[in-house]
């Protein structure tokens, strides 16, 4: 199995731990792990600011970038969504088609294609998990509250495998960040307003750590957190996977 | 003003907003409890999606269908092409009676048309008889919300806005006291009132008829006492047959509310003796909506307000950041179609986080409708040019591996060597209340350079 | 070209390709209680259930619930309760002053204490609003269990009036707080016979 990593262009840059972590874990999982060097972004903040066109060589150079790999992995579902569902604006040849369903968030890649039973981790702290809205309701990692029916967390059910964790219940489960790509900027006031309401969630209950599948939320929550200097720390979800400690 | 503006003003009283967000995502809940109760729901919702588009599917038909059946039931059926003629149509009915009064069951179709205004102009006293459209009616603003228009208030405004306008006690605002107040003061109103106009839930091809739905029973007040009923709807109203009620009766109100349903689902089929009825049939810019293979859906929505309530920048930015009619992220998706200009800020006031997809009873995929609308809203020029500019730059730079890995390393230490006051400077939004992360030493790329690669 | 055609026209043009319609279960519930589970909606739309065993006790039962009432509209022939015989008004706005109507209905549904009452039940359209208080009645075999099987059951006045009455009328227009009692019955007693 030929499996590639994807990093996002804005954790390559500004967290290589989580990079790292991602990396790591795979590896632990014995999987073969190569990282093109060539590549960038995968074209989301120029397409979710109506600039699709401008997407273009992005898109086309992350296909070029990945196209030889059985499987594409990264930390982010906000990326991994994009790559999906909005490379349908290059060209669809047969490559295009493969890279668009072989790339993989990680949480999905281990569970639905690793079947991963045992995560090798320890972690005893209260956290909270933030599931992002593009790995929730975009890829169905879980069950969004909205839909009526099982209720299921691809990424929760990972946590539940971390010795000592306690994942605290939060009053709105799913609550978008106020994060949402240029909307941080071009919607400040709301934004962060957003953003100080779900960390406000997680200080309420007490959690120590706020996790979650995409750092870009993290980065927007996590700088919330350290501009009031709050008790509360973020990871992403694959640095606790990995093992890492607080 | 844009909506970014506007929610920053409204952002300014942290505690209000708050509040807002709160009442709102307290419906939210209700409605989660109460579509739960439902095993049933999801199949519900695509049976009504598949419903909706049916009859888009064949609405010339369908309307033809409903005029020839409303016809027997001895209802006068009027077509409008846009607001404007409604309004006439509304004048010339009104003024063939003599009409000095109206009394207006809740109709975001006559907001849309801007019904009341036009007709005060024409000397005609016009009575919104819903307690919330009343007390966006006397305090001169529009509804900010389509199910719950005055959500925006506190019981302390409106306590204030009775004791000018009804003569209510200083002071008092208790909500009992005051819709009390509001009752015997409407009920005056709907005693002496010589027309009524309600709105339009459902429309049915096969019976000729309409639904129309409300919890205090002021559209059924209304048009059982005056001796003239005008019901207004959009063509996207119709569905096929009475059958159909059967879905959407148990989706709209558990959608809306929470509630099983609403306290009156009242079906007219006609005047009551001696009495005549009226139904005025508009477009209004819907015909070109169907003609939008992308944006057709948006042409689904049954008016429940879920959207708005589920909506976390909605709920911390009020009905009227909006501007529009419609307010919310179906407001969002309506409004571009209208005016693509005065409207461009809409569908970018949104994180996509999808959620008002998912709670939608009629399955409208509004969020990737707002994605849709704004690339045409960057085609089209109508987004900010730095913006612009900066996509582009982007755009180059992200097909470029050896520019943006460039970039990437003077921007780190860039950040490295300025100083955190200065970062933040007010040039900066991102850092008006956030911090930037630390700049590491290294890139993910240099790292895995320097522990996997084997040189 | 008048407005109707332009608009027909319009549709014509741009309307997709016919789709089909989709088929409805009836999605019934054969193992509910439904009894206990329309008292218990009716708790949540702010009425009361009342099972009583057959009509000869309801005008004691309704005086009961609503003592006191003085003008009292009934459809229930010879309603020993009537202080207004409603057949005889002519003009709606004459039953401005009623306290209570008394009406039978054609069924109810068990999933949101939904009660059909079409309008030669009605008498008047306005009996349903104008009136302080409503009890309605309706025999136990006249209970579905939800409104698939209501409209499969229900007959449209063509031409006239029907409605679904589930509750009181109602607002919570003020800072989300209920309010029974909106414009028409500040109160809703259905009684079940049999």
């Amino acid at each position: 199995m030929k499996v590639a990593l994807f990093i996002p262009c804005y954790v390559d840059q500004f967290y290589p731990n989580v990079g790292i972590a991602t990396l790591e874990l795979l590896e632990k999982l014995g999987v073969e792990v190569d990282f093109p060097l060539d590549q960038t972004c995968c074209g989301q903040p120029m397409a979710n600011s109506g600039c699709e066109t401008d997407g273009i060589g992005a898109a086309n150079l992350f296909v070029e970038n990945f196209k030889d790999y059985d499987y594409i992995v990264g930390p982010t579902g906000s990326c991994v969504l994009h790559v999906r569902d909005h490379f349908n604006k290059i060209q669809q040849t047969e490559e295009v088609k493969k890279v668009r369903a072989k790339t993989y968030e990680l949480c999905e890649f281990l569970v639905d294609v690793l079947k991963v039973e045992h995560i090798e981790a320890e972690f005893p702290h209260k956290v909270g998990l933030h599931l992002s809205c593009h790995g929730l309701r975009g890829m169905r990692l879980g069950q969004s509250s909205e839909i009526v029916g099982q209720d299921f967390s691809k990424m929760r059910g990972l946590l539940e495998k971390v010795k000592g964790i306690e994942l605290i219940e939060l009053d709105r489960k799913d609550e978008c960040c106020g994060f949402g790509g240029t909307f941080a900027v071009t919607e400040e006031a709301v934004s962060v307003k957003m953003g100080k309401d779900r960390v406000a969630d997680h200080v309420r209950h007490g959690a120590e750590v706020l996790t979650g599948g995409d750092m870009s939320c993290l980065m927007h929550l996590g700088g919330i957190i350290s501009r009031k200097d709050q008790p509360l720390k973020v990871m992403h979800i694959a640095e606790i996977l990995n093992g890492a400690t607080l | 003003m844009d909506h970014p503006s506007a929610a920053a003003i409204f952002n300014k009283d942290e505690a209000r907003t708050e509040w807002h967000d709160k009442a709102l995502w307290y419906v939210r809940s209700k409605r989660d409890l109460s579509a739960k109760s439902i095993p049933e729901w999801e199949q519900l919702r695509q049976i009504a999606s598949a419903i909706k588009a049916h009859a888009l599917s064949n609405l010339d038909n369908y309307l033809v269908e409903f005029e020839e059946n409303a016809k027997k039931n001895g209802i006068t059926v009027h077509w409008a092409q846009d607001g404007k003629e409604h309004n006439e149509i509304v004048h010339s009915i009104l003024k063939a009676k003599e009409v000095k009064k109206l009394v207006k069951s809740k109709s975001m179709l006559t907001e849309e048309c801007h019904l009341n205004p036009y007709l005060e102009e024409k000397g005609i006293e016009v009575i919104d008889t819903d307690l919330g459209e009343r007390i966006v009616q006397l305090s001169k603003e529009p509804p900010s919300h389509i199910v719950m228009p005055a959500i925006h208030k506190k019981k302390e405004d409106i306590g204030q806005l009775f004791h000018e306008k009804l003569g209510t006690e200083a002071g008092a605002s208790d909500p009992q006291y005051l819709a009390e107040a509001a009752r015997q003061h409407l009920r005056q109103n709907f005693l002496t009132a010589d027309a009524s106009l309600t709105g339009v839930n459902f429309a049915i091809a096969e019976t000729g008829g309409v639904v129309v739905c409300t919890n205090e029973g002021n559209a059924d007040l209304g048009v059982s006492l005056a001796p003239i009923h005008i019901a207004s709807m959009g063509i996207e109203k119709l569905i096929p047959k009475a059958a159909h009620l059967g879905v959407f009766l148990r989706l709209l109100a558990r959608s809306a509310t929470g509630q099983p349903i609403t306290s009156f689902s009242s079906h007219f089929h006609g005047p009551k003796p001696g009495s005549e009825m009226h139904i005025i049939i508009v477009d209004n810019g819907r015909t070109e909506q169907l003609g939008r293979d992308d944006f057709r859906k948006s042409l689904n929505c049954i008016r429940c307000g879920a959207c708005m309530n589920t909506c976390p920048v909605y709920r911390r930015s009020g009905g009227h950041s909006y501007g529009y009619t419609v307010p919310g992220p179906i407001g969002s998706i309506l409004s571009p179609g209208k005016d693509l200009k005065k409207y461009s800020s809409l569908p970018f006031a949104s994180t996509l986080c999808g959620s008002c997809s998912d709670v939608c009873p009629v399955k409208i995929d509004i969020h990737t409708q707002l994605y849709k609308w704004r690339q045409i809203i960057a085609k089209e020029h109508e987004l900010p040019w730095s913006k612009r500019q900066a996509m582009k730059v982007a755009g180059y730079m992200f097909s470029h591996p050896n520019m943006y890995r460039t970039a990437g390393k003077a921007g780190r230490a860039m950040l490295k060597v300025t100083p955190k006051t200065l970062v933040n400077g007010p040039w900066n939004v991102w850092g008006k209340s956030r911090d930037l992360p630390p700049p590491p030493k290294e890139s993910f790329r240099d790292w895995y350079l320097k522990n996997r690669v084997k040189k | 070209m008048s407005s109707r055609s332009k608009i027909l026209d319009a549709i014509k043009k741009n309307k997709p390709q016919l789709s089909p319609l989709p088929e409805i279960p009836e999605f019934d519930n054969e193992t509910v209680d439904k009894v206990a589970f329309l008292n218990e909606v009716m708790s949540i739309i702010g009425g009361v259930l009342e099972e009583i065993k057959d009509m000869d006790v309801l005008p004691s039962v309704v005086e009961a619930a609503y003592p006191n009432k003085k003008i009292i509209g009934s459809n229930i022939e010879n309603f020993p309760l009537t202080t207004l015989d409603v057949n005889s008004i002519e003009d709606p706005h004459d039953l401005q002053n009623l306290d209570l109507i008394v009406l039978k209905g054609e069924f109810v549904v068990a999933e949101n204490g939904a009660v059909w009452i079409s309008e030669k039940d009605l008498v008047h359209r306005a009996n349903a609003y104008i009136t302080q208080h409503m009890a309605l009645v309706v025999n136990r075999e006249d209970l579905v269990w939800n409104m698939h099987q209501a409209y499969k059951r229900l007959e449209l006045d063509r031409p006239g009036y029907g409605v679904f009455i589930s509750g009181p009328s109602k607002t919570a227009d003020i800072e989300q707080s209920l309010v029974i009692g909106a414009h028409g019955s500040r109160s809703m007693t259905l009684f079940l016979v049999g």
